[in-house]
């Protein structure tokens, strides 16, 4: 189609057109636009509006929100179903099956672990709470004869991927179980319920285990008993029992709330009834127990005591003939060291006689000799006094003088 | 389906060609009226300017180039329309290089005595004043609808989008414009004596609301002394329509 039309106003993105049809229209801008022309135009030339108008704002508002929303997991608004997983559930009979269930518990994917699981689920699990999924597929085993009344064992383990869902998963515990009781046609099924962590669940993924199953692995490690996991992961969950592998206890569910409580009453008073007899039964054990224990005890003493006696006694006895033996070897050790002594008392005192009677003797020889020496000495000491004296008598008044003597013996030295 | 569709139409187009080339005239004349907005468009692309009248140089070079390529096309070109296309495009190019060369090598002394020159520069000035009186005409429209608070931004969002609806409101318009009670009740409210109008004419409230600027604009266009715009009206198919 062809418009034929008038320029009446240039704007700054588009020209205001008058056509030949009367019609006022926006086309887009050219070279050479001027007021008043006139000009010939198609279709494409008309100007399309691209104005923001308040609606738009809102859906370009509402999609950044939704963007952000899913980009930063704010999920607490629940515009939008939550897609990631917030824990995982599994279920164990034989057949292993996995739930993983975002916040809301709905599940957001199924998988079987092994052959007898993928009989048992579906697509149709998506979306579903996780309890009535959970009961479905307890309906769907007891329908294919896994579960019977010999083989009545369940066991259902949540994990929790993220950190705020662990708070949660008692309540999901719970809730399963009291939707399990409700059922009328899962009487007497033996629940056991397991919780396991993010590591555990990492660690069962790469085993291709389910969590439930490497939890009571985990548990029998624990207790020492020697299973590998290949053997937990072939093995039933009734046969675990049965053999009492890792801490798998079963709790029997009765569908009437009357029942139930009466149940719970008996229970309890059995649990107490049990405890006080054992209580009791404890006490006179303990009681008995002490008895004898002192019985012996003061046995033991005694004998230890009498024991004691004895070997003091002995001991007394041995340390008296000892010292008693000692005493003797020590006279005679005495007597002997005495003659010894005396013996060489005797010696020395002859020795002592020889040496004095040397001793005089030499002394006396000494003396002798002495006093003739000391006699020739003193004479000649007296002849040289004599001579002595005479000749330093004149000296003597020399000497007196001081210097004279002196001069004198210089004189006689230059003359030697 | 579609892919169908399409081989058909491909074949009669190939058909059509070959009835053409082989000397009918009719059917030549007929396919290029068809493709006429289809050379506009790639015309005025390719100036990124308007055509401005069915008898400008550029238009009758690019209805030159599509008769071209009706003789030359074959089918193991490719389709029709990008062939077009292509032909039509570059024949304008030639033309434009061809028209500047031209213009280049007028010196101004030779274009003062060019006989041809004077003419056109009559023809410019001329157009200039025509151009000039639809300007100022323009203006006063603008002017006198601003009193109405109307802007003609608010008469492309609001005119009548249906031709019928549009032809009403220019015989509204024409009544009111002929009748001088009318015309001043107008001028003085501003706003049109709605009773009067659908006691007279017999149309409705609604239409009267919906097109209620369309038709004061048609109104002073029609009563003003803007000559040019009103010619310009009159002439065309919406004021044949409404009966002008």
């Amino acid at each position: 189609m062809v418009y034929r039309g008038c320029i009446l106003k240039i704007e700054e993105d588009f020209a205001i057109v008058l056509t030949d049809q009367g019609q006022y229209l926006k086309i887009i801008k050219k070279e050479d636009l001027v007021v008043g022309k006139k000009i010939i135009f198609v279709k494409e030339d008309i100007y399309k509006d691209r104005r923001v108008t308040i609606k738009n704002i809102g859906l370009i508002a509402a999609v950044f929100i939704t963007m952000i929303l899913s980009i930063t997991g704010i999920g607490k608004f629940h515009i939008v179903e939550p897609m990631r997983v917030a824990a995982v559930v599994s279920i164990d009979i034989n057949p292993s099956i996995e739930f993983e269930i975002n916040e809301k518990k709905k599940v957001l994917h199924v998988g079987a672990l092994n052959m007898d699981g993928e009989e048992l689920i579906d697509q149709t699990f998506i979306g579903m709470s996780i309890e009535e999924a959970v009961l479905l597929v307890i309906n769907n085993a007891k329908q294919k004869h896994y579960i019977t009344k010999e083989k009545n064992t369940v066991l259902i383990a949540t994990a929790a991927v993220e950190n705020h869902f662990k708070e949660k998963s008692d309540k999901l515990q719970k809730e399963i179980e009291q939707k399990m009781k409700d059922d009328q046609k899962l009487k007497e099924l033996n629940l056991i319920y397991v919780q396991g962590n993010k590591k555990d669940l990492k660690e069962a993924k790469k085993q291709k285990i389910s969590i439930g199953k490497y939890q009571v692995y985990k548990q029998s490690k624990e207790k020492e008993q020697k299973i590998t996991l290949e053997q937990v992961k072939n093995m039933k969950v009734q046969e675990m029992v049965d053999k009492g592998i890792g801490k798998l206890k079963g709790k029997k569910i009765k569908t009437k709330i009357k029942e139930k409580v009466e149940d719970k009453i008996k229970k309890q008073q059995e649990t107490t009834k049990e405890e006080k007899k054992e209580a009791i039964k404890q006490d006179r054990e303990n009681k008995s127990k002490n008895i004898i224990e002192n019985k012996e005890k003061k046995k033991k003493a005694v004998q230890i005591k009498n024991k004691a006696k004895i070997d003091e006694i002995e001991n007394k006895q041995e340390e008296k003939k000892e010292k008693i033996t000692f005493n003797q070897e020590n006279k005679k050790e005495r007597l002997e060291n005495k003659k010894e002594r005396l013996e060489n008392k005797k010696d020395i005192e002859k020795e002592k006689r020889e040496i004095i009677e040397e001793n005089k003797k030499e002394q006396k020889k000494e003396k002798v000799e002495m006093k003739k020496m000391n006699n020739e000495e003193n004479n000649k000491k007296v002849t040289k006094k004599l001579k002595e004296n005479r000749k330093t008598e004149p000296k003597n008044t020399k000497e007196t003088r001081n210097t004279k003597p002196y001069k004198e013996n210089l004189k006689k030295a230059k003359k030697d | 389906m579609a892919r169908l569709l399409n081989f058909f139409q491909i074949n009669s187009l190939t058909a059509k060609i070959e009835k053409i080339k082989k000397g009918d005239t009719a059917e030549r004349e007929k396919m290029i009226e068809d493709y006429i907005p289809f050379i506009i468009k790639t015309v005025s692309d390719k100036l990124n300017k308007y055509i401005e009248s069915e008898n400008s140089e550029e238009f009758s070079v690019g209805i030159e180039a599509f008769n071209e390529v009706i003789d030359k096309y074959e089918a193991s070109r490719g389709s029709f329309i990008g062939f077009a296309e292509i032909v039509i495009k570059n024949r304008v190019t030639d033309y434009l290089r061809k028209n500047s060369k031209h213009r280049k090598n007028i010196p101004i002394s030779q274009f003062e005595e060019d006989e041809n020159g004077k003419l056109q520069k009559h023809f410019a000035v001329e157009d200039f004043t025509e151009s000039f009186a639809m300007k100022t005409e323009i203006q006063e429209l603008e002017d006198v609808l601003k009193d109405f608070k109307i802007t003609f931004y608010d008469l492309v969002q609001e005119a009548p989008k249906h031709m019928d609806t549009r032809a009403n409101g220019i015989r509204i318009a024409k009544y009111i414009s002929e009748s001088k009670e009318l015309k001043e009740e107008l001028f003085r409210k501003k706003s049109l004596p709605s009773k009067k109008l659908i006691n007279a004419l017999d149309s409705t409230a609604k239409i009267l609301k919906r097109s209620r600027k369309f038709i004061i604009a048609t109104v002073i266009i029609l009563d003003r002394d803007l000559e040019k715009l009103r010619n310009y009206i009159e002439s065309t198919k919406g004021g044949a329509e409404g009966g002008l």
